[in-house]
């Protein structure tokens, strides 16, 4: 389970558990001020397919924890961890993202997220 | 080669730098969110005010689909809130008649006068001479020490919160800043409000170290109302109905 401490915007209306949804489908990256948003499509066991939007750092705070603006493609099959609405709906705050590849894109928040040390550097 | 003639020791190590005197220029770093000092002594116009104050952190938080934050919109942070939210990079130039604090949150600046000037008064008044509130008021600096330069500011607007839990200032409201330089790589700021019609006594909001930045550039860090409209739309009102 991760935590959300510091944001730009609280994230009051997210829960403060996690959930992993894997075999997803990365849709596209919206590199934008104040946040980031990751947009993907995963299905469910009958198929039906549910659209995500899982808000993110900044994109100068996303970058200071490595991310890059074309670190995610359309298409791209991710299982990632993220903070649900509290009230159902399909967004959330991002937590974590591995790759197909193995690669890990944490947000920068996330618990593990090197950005409130590197921001001091 | 560099010489600490006040160093003291004498042993074979190399010497600390001197801290440099009457100087706090370069870009200093520091968190998102300070920590805020102690509770604020509210008078109970001031209360009316925080409770109106619909803030996205702290004890009475809200989603943002509820909040009435100004920065929701992209509006200004506005002083004091540029020093005490957001306070990822901020850098002082000083010049000879003003020191100059470019504020990385917004690409926004302050002039801080250091010629000798007093502040203004009547900020806001009725007279066909008073200045009008700003978002980040008026200010004059001076040193204190060879260490601390201080910072008095007023005349700032009220539409802007004075930190990210929503309390409050009004126009009349009264702000000192004291930027100790501790050492080279570190300055200790310390935020007192003086407003009598909020609060009952002058009270610290801030006192938060920030280190000397290694690269001394500052980033962009913009809110982008077209952009946080979007956001807002798709993440932020769904995250936010009740359901």
């Amino acid at each position: 389970m991760g935590s959300v401490t510091l944001a730009h915007h609280s994230t009051a209306a997210y829960d403060t558990k996690t959930i992993t949804v894997k075999n997803a489908i990365v849709k596209r990256l919206v590199w934008a001020n104040p946040h980031c948003v990751l947009w993907f499509e995963v299905k469910d066991a009958r198929g039906k397919v549910a659209t995500w939007g899982a808000e993110a750092g900044s994109p100068s705070a996303l970058t200071r924890v490595g991310w890059h603006r074309t670190s995610l493609k359309p298409g791209d099959a991710i299982s990632v961890e993220i903070f649900p609405a509290r009230n159902g709906a399909t967004v959330a705050r991002l937590g974590r993202i591995v790759l197909a590849d193995g690669r890990e894109l944490l947000d920068s928040l996330y618990k593990d997220s090197p950005f409130d040390t590197i921001q001091r550097k | 080669m560099f010489v600490c003639v006040a160093c003291g020791g004498g042993g074979s190590g190399s010497a600390p730098p001197e801290v440099p005197r009457r100087d706090i220029s370069g870009v200093w770093a520091g968190p998102p969110l300070p920590t805020l000092e102690e509770p604020a002594p509210f008078t109970p116009a001031g209360q009316a005010r925080y409770e109106a104050n619909r803030a996205t952190w702290g004890p009475k938080a809200v989603g943002l689909a509820d909040s009435n934050d100004p920065l929701i919109t992209c509006d200004p942070l506005g002083f004091p809130r540029s020093v005490l939210y957001e306070t990822r990079g901020f850098e002082f130039v000083h010049t000879p008649a003003k020191t100059i604090e470019l504020l990385q949150y917004q690409r926004a600046w302050r002039e801080i006068w250091t010629d000798g000037r007093p502040l203004p008064s009547d900020v806001g008044g009725t007279s066909p001479t008073s200045l009008d509130p700003r978002w980040y008021g008026y200010s004059v600096g001076r040193w204190a020490d060879d260490y601390t330069f201080v910072v008095e500011t007023t005349g700032t607007d009220e539409r802007g919160w004075v930190d990210y839990l929503g309390r409050p200032h009004s126009a009349a409201a009264h702000f000192e800043e004291r930027y100790r330089r501790v050492d080279t790589d570190t300055l200790e700021v310390t935020v007192t409000v003086t407003d009598p019609e909020t609060y009952t006594r002058p009270y610290v909001a801030m006192k938060q170290m920030f280190v000397r930045a290694d690269n001394q550039e500052l980033e962009e860090q913009l809110c982008v109302p077209s952009e946080a409209i979007e956001y807002f739309r798709t993440i932020a009102a769904p995250a936010g109905e009740r359901k």
